[in-house]
């Protein structure tokens, strides 16, 4: 049916494996009374040193601690990531450095227009931004489904709480790639050109005075 | 050429730290002329210099070039006076740092959308005029004072300007670089060109022994 998972008939399955009638592997043990489950769990386990015995609310508390704050902490790895990016972007809107108005103000002083300027800081940002974009998808791409995800994989599957092993079958999804391009790289572009904008409608002798060089 | 009519120009209007920088100065820079403007340090040289390349608008007065009053032109015009007339070299040189020394000279070039190959070749040929061909490919931070001058005045070239502006062009060159710039000076001058230069050193101006000076203290009176 897929890459780690058959489906066939219990005759079969003893016929392939060379397990007798008398022979079982798993046993649903259904116990009316909801508090007698761990006594009940233990008692097996006494009996049978071989079993182990699993009550439904630890599959349940285990997929709940993969899913759920194993999922937490990755939103918060994931948030950090975002706030950086923020941060980043927010310095490139707030303004320019003295620098890179000294560079605006040489560019209009040797006939740059206006419209060069920021066409020349816009395909700039638009680089920096794209290559940053390409590059984490590529990296992410290949972390995942080459690599297993290893950076993340303990904390996302937990430690051997899920079996079998299993690898991801590599796909891309346009939606999120497109959803991840309208927040990253247009927000960032954006924020490059305002400031650039701004300087590059004053006076050249101007944005090359207020620097201090 | 040139002229400006009583020309004004104050910096940060209305604030505690207005100052006003050149106070109506009326002056007319005549045509494939070599003018000098003289002055001490802080008398408006610079300043006066920007408004006449169309750098900077004047607070009031008039500038007019070739007879067309400029003052209140619109940016963009004044971007395509300034790369198709002036070609500036400037008291700092003013170089773009992590570019090398061919594309720093190149960027005035670029927006008239010449062909890049043929954009080199004048760059290199500039270049080798000022003994900088071996450093084409340097980045601008690694050259000396001197060399960074040079450059400047390579970049303030290529575009062919018929008005050079330098503001204290030779205040980085030792002697045998000044003596040569003024000989590139003098070959503007037999090609029709108008130069435009500040000193406030009389001994540099001096240099031009054989070139029409028209001295002007920005400060006090016009005189030439």
């Amino acid at each position: 049916m897929s890459s780690d998972l058959i489906l066939i008939h219990e005759a079969d399955y003893r016929k392939l494996f060379g397990i007798g009638d008398q022979f079982v592997t798993d046993v649903i043990v259904t116990v009316n009374n909801p508090s007698e489950i761990p006594t009940v769990a233990k008692k097996i386990k006494k009996r049978l040193h071989d079993s182990r015995p699993i009550i439904q609310d630890e599959i349940l508390r285990t997929y709940d601690s993969i899913f759920n704050w194993r999922g937490g902490m990755m939103i918060v790895i994931f948030s950090a990531a975002v706030l950086a990016f923020v941060i980043f972007a927010w310095d490139k809107a707030s303004g320019l450095s003295a620098g890179e108005r000294r560079e605006i103000g040489i560019l209009k002083a040797v006939g740059w227009e206006t419209s060069d300027v920021i066409q020349m800081k816009f395909w700039e940002g638009a680089m920096v931004s794209l290559s940053a974009y390409l590059g984490g998808v590529i990296f992410a791409y290949i972390h995942v489904f080459f690599l297993g995800s290893a950076v993340f994989e303990p904390a996302l599957k937990g430690w051997s709480s899920l079996y079998p092993r299993f690898t991801l079958t590599p796909f891309i999804n346009a939606e999120q790639l497109t959803t991840l391009f309208l927040l990253t790289v247009v927000p960032y572009t954006v924020a490059t050109i305002v400031p650039i904008w701004r300087a590059a409608t004053i006076d050249p002798d101007t944005a090359m005075r207020h620097t201090g060089g | 050429m040139i002229e400006l009519m009583d020309v004004r120009k104050v910096f940060n209007a209305g604030s505690p730290s207005e100052y006003s920088a050149i106070n109506g100065v009326s002056l007319h820079i005549p045509e494939n002329k070599v003018t000098v403007l003289k002055g001490p340090s802080g008398s408006g040289k610079t300043t006066l210099l920007s408004i006449v390349g169309c750098m900077s608008r004047p607070s009031a007065g008039r500038v007019k070039l070739r007879d067309r009053e400029i003052t209140s032109l619109p940016e963009r015009f004044l971007t395509d006076i300034r790369r198709k007339t002036f070609g500036f070299i400037f008291q700092q040189p003013n170089l773009i740092k992590g570019l090398s020394v061919l594309e720093n000279v190149m960027l005035p070039a670029y927006p008239l959308g010449e062909k890049r190959s043929q954009l080199k070749l004048k760059a290199h040929n500039g270049l080798q005029e000022l003994n900088l061909a071996n450093k084409a490919a340097s980045k601008v931070e690694w050259l000396s004072g001197g060399e960074v001058q040079r450059v400047s005045i390579v970049r303030a070239l290529i575009n062919d300007p018929h008005i050079i502006i330098a503001d204290e062009p030779t205040a980085h060159l030792d002697t045998k670089l000044s003596h040569r710039f003024m000989e590139i000076i003098e070959n503007f001058k037999a090609h029709g060109k108008t130069v435009i230069i500040t000193s406030h050193d009389y001994r540099r101006s001096a240099l031009l022994p054989t070139l029409e000076r028209y001295l002007v203290s920005c400060l006090g009176p016009l005189y030439s």
